[in-house]
């Protein structure tokens, strides 16, 4: 498999990644400046990873675009859109945009969304699915109100097990599952889980689920359901048909480490949930010239589930010894973290830069990826290899 | 212009979607004509294009294989097995 090592150039559309049919080319879709093509029917983008460079916020017109199912609206009419609330509950709703936004004072929560796959192209050995490099994530900050206004005013049985959500994208063919996802019935009443109409401060852009989505912090980007149309309270299990996307796909080995050795299958399996610390190095990429005359300000992003970010340290030898970054102003918990670190290199030659973060939790990034099925979740530490003149 | 026609201008939001431009490699086999065919009901062929290289004939089959049976994708046995050889040997 391809190593993150191997190129990271501005050119490369790959990114490193490398692919079947070649390369893939940068487009523009509605709303987007120029992304990187994963698929086109239906859309799924990447960020290129120069944009991690140039803010802390992601823009939304460069922020990832994901899509499972091609039957979805190019069209909506705020006039008739509405926000269904049903299943076990005293009294269902259905809320038009403006209804949702007056029900209570809107909140804002800068999270990160990064998509269970990201980086699933330096899987080793590759695994089918959509071949990312590590633009499938973006930090934004989003407005709306707290999903439990409205299941509190629905009225939420005593019952409850879980809440389930849907949008407008349905398949093509009535036998391929519905696209929905489940919370638990804590999760979706806690404060965090929110209806977000807002991403930085303008209209969600229609590809990232105008003219609402779910925003769960902390968690993967499978759960940010997008034009969201219902929303579901269960006294039962999800099962059937449409619970594919939630209880077949997007799963993980249900042990300790979330893997298994390549090629062998887990006795049980669980949906995926949390996002494992990481970290990235932003303002380097592979093959850069560095000079060894004067130092260099290394700057970079870490993030988890909202644990906290306790250290990132920086490596440029290699991994032999690690250096403490300085940890930059917050934006809140669930978003990219900044760190910045000025560093020597002493030695002409190739060299290795790394970048390890840890959380209060007590993860460390691990030095090396575990594996799974699916090449969900990848978190191992970045090493950025540059030539030093 | 009316106020009545500017609230009707705001509340409809519409993109245009750009065509997808990838396309199959072409083969004289016969899963070349099925893929065409069958891949494209439920999405572009860059699904199939972005794929890793090197993947075997048996990974390709299973890849098919499973559209039938997660997406349910109308596909026979035989189909199921020339899709995959031609994958195969074009990718
Ligand atoms: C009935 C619908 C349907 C048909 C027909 C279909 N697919 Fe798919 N395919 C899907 C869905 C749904 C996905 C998952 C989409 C997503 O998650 O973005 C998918 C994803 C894929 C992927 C990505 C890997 C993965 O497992 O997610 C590949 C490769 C693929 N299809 C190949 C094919 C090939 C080859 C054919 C023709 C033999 C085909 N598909 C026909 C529905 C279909």
């Amino acid at each position: 498999g391809a190593s993150p090592l191997l190129s990271l150039a501005a050119t490369d559309n790959n990114e490193g990644v490398s692919l079947a049919g070649g390369m893939r080319p940068l487009v523009k879709y509605p709303g987007k400046r120029d992304l990187i093509l994963v698929h086109s029917r239906p859309p799924h983008l990447e960020t290129p990873f120069s944009v991690f460079n140039e803010s802390l916020i992601t823009p939304n017109d460069a922020f990832y675009v994901r899509y499972h199912l091609a039957n979805f609206p190019t069209e909506i009419d705020l006039k008739k859109y509405k926000l269904n609330i049903n299943g076990a509950v005293n009294k269902t709703l259905q809320l038009s945009l403006q209804e949702l936004k007056s029900m209570a004072e809107p909140v804002d929560v800068v999270a990160v969304n990064q998509c269970s796959g990201n980086s699933r192209g330096y899987s080793s050995p590759r695994v089918f699915g959509a071949q990312l490099s590590n633009g499938a994530m973006g930090n934004a900050r989003w407005t709306g109100i707290p999903l439990r206004t409205v299941l509190e005013k629905a009225g939420v049985s005593p019952e409850a097990m879980y809440v389930t959500f849907n949008g407008l994208d349905k398949p093509v063919l009535p036998t391929t599952p519905d696209f929905i996802k489940a919370l638990n019935i804590e999760h979706a009443l806690s404060p965090e889980p929110l209806l977000a109409w807002g991403m930085n401060g303008e209209d969600l852009p229609f590809l990232n689920g105008y003219p609402l989505k779910l925003i769960v912090p902390g968690y993967f980007g499978t759960y940010w359901v997008k034009h969201l149309s219902e929303i579901t309270v269960l006294d039962t299990e999800f099962t059937g048909q449409d619970s594919y996307f939630m209880n077949t796909a997007y799963q993980l080995p249900d042990n300790d480490c979330l893997c298994v050795t390549p090629g062998s299958t887990a006795e049980k399996n669980r949906p995926i949930s949390t996002l494992p610390v990481r970290s990235f190095i932003t303002n380097i990429s592979a093959d850069d010239t560095l000079s060894s005359a004067k130092p260099i300000e290394l700057e970079g992003i870490a993030f988890d589930d909202g644990s906290g970010i306790k250290n990132v340290d920086i490596s440029i030898d290699g991994g032999l010894t690690w250096l403490t970054s300085t940890l930059g102003e917050s934006l809140g918990r669930f978003s990219f973290l900044p760190w910045k670190l000025t560093v020597s290199f002493a030695q002409k030659g190739k060299a290795t830069v790394m970048v390890r973060a840890s959380n209060n939790n007590g993860e460390v990034q691990p030095l090396r990826a575990s594996w799974n099925h699916g090449g969900y979740r990848r978190h191992a530490i970045e090493s950025v290899a540059i030539n030093v003149i | 212009v009316s106020q009545a026609y500017a609230a009707v201008e705001t509340t409809i939001k519409k993109i245009t979607l750009p065509a997808s431009t990838i396309t199959l490699p072409k083969s004289t086999l016969p899963g070349y004509n099925l893929a065409l065919q069958k891949c494209t009901i439920c999405h572009s062929v860059d699904y199939i294009h972005h794929q890793p290289p090197g993947m075997d004939q048996k990974a390709w089959t299973s890849a098919v294989l499973k559209m039938q049976h997660s997406y349910g994708a109308p596909l026979s046995e035989s189909d199921i097995n020339s899709i995959g050889a031609y994958l195969s040997v074009v990718y």
